[in-house]
């Protein structure tokens, strides 16, 4: 984790300054004199070596300094109010997928069964979906035909999370199901669900004894481990349901080249990943 | 599964070559419904949706396989540094692991800020996250094949590790390469077309699936059949290549 946000605000250092080449060119009018030049280098830190000018770039991002972004907004306010955005969506997105990965996976757990079967079936309808068409597909349903749901923004506060986190959920529940069930049947497979099994238990008792029970804790780590797809998937999600969030900030960087801005958002998932899955392992 | 897989993607494959090599007749008015002319109607600039969709399938086909490419041969030079003693493993695969903490979409989003948007970010973006998974699971799989008798055998006798390497190792990694090849070929597919779709994957007048979907988006109601052919056929590749792993896994089992 600490290699990660090392490297990547190193990253975000190199590639910023050199997509801005030169600061001086773009501050400084065109018939600058040589005096001039070196002048605004030293005041504003330029001429001094690269390592210290990335200390001070980590030490001024640490106390909450992120600068400012193309069209001179400051950027941790524009950060400040899209984030409450992406971490009401993420949160709902991971809801809705527990919501459907856990009883699809317990529905499963009888290898070749009708209903597991079924349950691998939708997993992998689930995971061929590409999350924006899926939206697309939601959002042609539910908003245009239907009505009931609005297509693009946050003009009707909480419901209109739910169909974005819902096709977020959705794709991500497949990864989940699928996790779930290795792990459930590893367990199945291991000395104890044998001897369960041998003593008598049935079928769906061990699974409840061996696995389900011990897998409750690995849902949680299973949650850690796949929270960076979620983060991706807001992306697209908020772009597609033209949401103010963080993810569709990321993308509006990308395509006004505005790398101080993106790289920052990176960083800040980045960090989030991290301490969610520390949180996780600790659980 | 396997076969009818197998069937779908050369299939799709083969008629986006072949309807890319005729070239059907251009022009025509704009947002025309499908018709024996326009099998798959016309977009807004009145082009004949069945060309560039299967010209988009071509480009996301080749990028994709860029990415299978470049990633692979890199688990397979990993695979051979890790024989050596002296390799950083630890540190690479520290690495790796703070790798996975950035979404391969948000990686290409943050590289084509820097850069600008194009294929070649594309491709890089994908593959180096896609690295970073393959040199865990390379690690394992060099593990699983160091612990081996044959191997232990073949190290008890001093051959070369090249010679290893060649008669041990790329042999039994066989298995892996494919599932890890058709996995990333179909994340990479559906990872390029979210990019085109957002804008920061392919650039403009070179056609891609994810591009004509955003195209759809904003006359999606009067023009279905530019929504539902590319979303279509982006479903059929994602849902075929699944058939080629799920077949192996549960063989595997």
């Amino acid at each position: 984790m600490i290699i990660t946000l090392i490297a990547v605000s190193f990253a975000v250092f190199v590639f910023s300054s050199f997509a801005e080449g030169d600061s001086s060119a773009y501050i400084l009018s065109e018939d600058a004199g040589e005096d001039e030049i070196v002048a605004y280098r030293d005041s504003s830190g330029l001429s001094e070596n690269t390592a210290r000018r990335y200390l001070s770039f980590l030490s001024s991002f640490s106390r909450g300094d992120w600068g400012e972004n193309i069209s001179g907004q400051s950027i941790k306010e524009t950060i400040g109010r899209r984030f409450p955005v992406s971490a009401v969506l993420a949160s709902m997105s991971v809801m809705f997928s527990l919501l459907i990965a856990i009883p699809l996976s317990f529905a499963s757990l009888k290898r070749g069964s009708l209903s597991d079967r079924i349950v691998t079936g939708f997993a992998s309808l689930c995971a061929s979906f590409p999350v924006f068409v899926l939206s697309l597909l939601l959002i042609i349903i539910f908003s245009l035909k239907l009505g009931v749901f609005p297509s693009s923004g946050l003009s009707r506060g909480f419901v209109s999370f739910i169909l974005p986190s819902f096709s977020l959920g959705i794709v991500y529940s497949s990864l989940l199901i699928r996790m779930f069930r290795r792990k459930i049947r590893e367990a199945l497979d291991s000395p104890s669900g044998f001897y369960s099994r041998a003593a008598g238990l049935g079928y769906m008792e061990t699974a409840f004894a061996v696995a389900v029970k011990p897998a409750l804790p690995l849902l949680v780590t299973v949650i850690g481990e796949s929270c960076a797809a979620i983060i991706g998937g807001t992306a697209v999600i908020e772009t597609v349901f033209a949401l103010p969030g963080l993810g569709s900030l990321l993308v509006k960087a990308a395509l006004e080249r505005d790398a101080l801005l993106s790289g920052t958002i990176v960083l800040i998932s980045a960090f989030a990943v991290g301490i969610i899955s520390i949180c996780c392992d600790i659980v | 599964m396997r076969r009818v897989g197998f069937s779908i993607i050369i299939f799709l494959l083969l008629v986006s070559v072949l309807v890319s090599v005729i070239g059907l007749p251009a022009g025509g008015d704009r947002l025309l419904p499908p018709s024996a002319e326009h099998l798959f109607g016309t977009d807004m600039l009145g082009r004949d949706v069945a060309f560039r969709t299967a010209a988009g399938t071509l480009v996301s086909a080749v990028i994709a396989a860029s990415v299978v490419i470049l990633s692979l041969l890199s688990g397979i030079i990993l695979a051979y540094c890790y024989m050596h003693p002296l390799f950083p493993k630890g540190l690479l695969l520290g690495i790796a692991d703070g790798l996975k903490s950035i979404p391969s979409i948000v990686l290409a989003l943050f590289l084509s800020a820097i850069t600008g948007p194009g294929i070649p970010v594309v491709v890089f973006s994908l593959s180096l996250s896609h690295i970073s998974d393959i040199s865990r699971t390379a690690y394992s799989e060099y593990l699983r094949i160091a612990e081996e008798g044959y191997t232990e055998a073949a190290i008890q006798m001093k051959a070369k590790r090249s010679w290893i390497f060649l008669h041990h190792m790329l042999p039994n990694m066989k298995q892996y390469l494919y599932e890890q090849g058709v996995s990333i070929f179909m994340t990479a597919i559906i990872a390029e077309s979210s990019l085109s779709f957002l804008g920061c994957g392919v650039p403009q007048p070179v056609p891609s699936l994810g591009l004509i979907l955003s195209e759809a988006r904003p006359v999606m109601m009067e023009a279905w059949w530019m929504i539902l052919f590319p979303s279509a056929v982006l479903f059929f590749l994602a849902i075929s290549l699944q058939m080629l792993i799920s077949e192996t896994d549960s063989s595997a089992h």
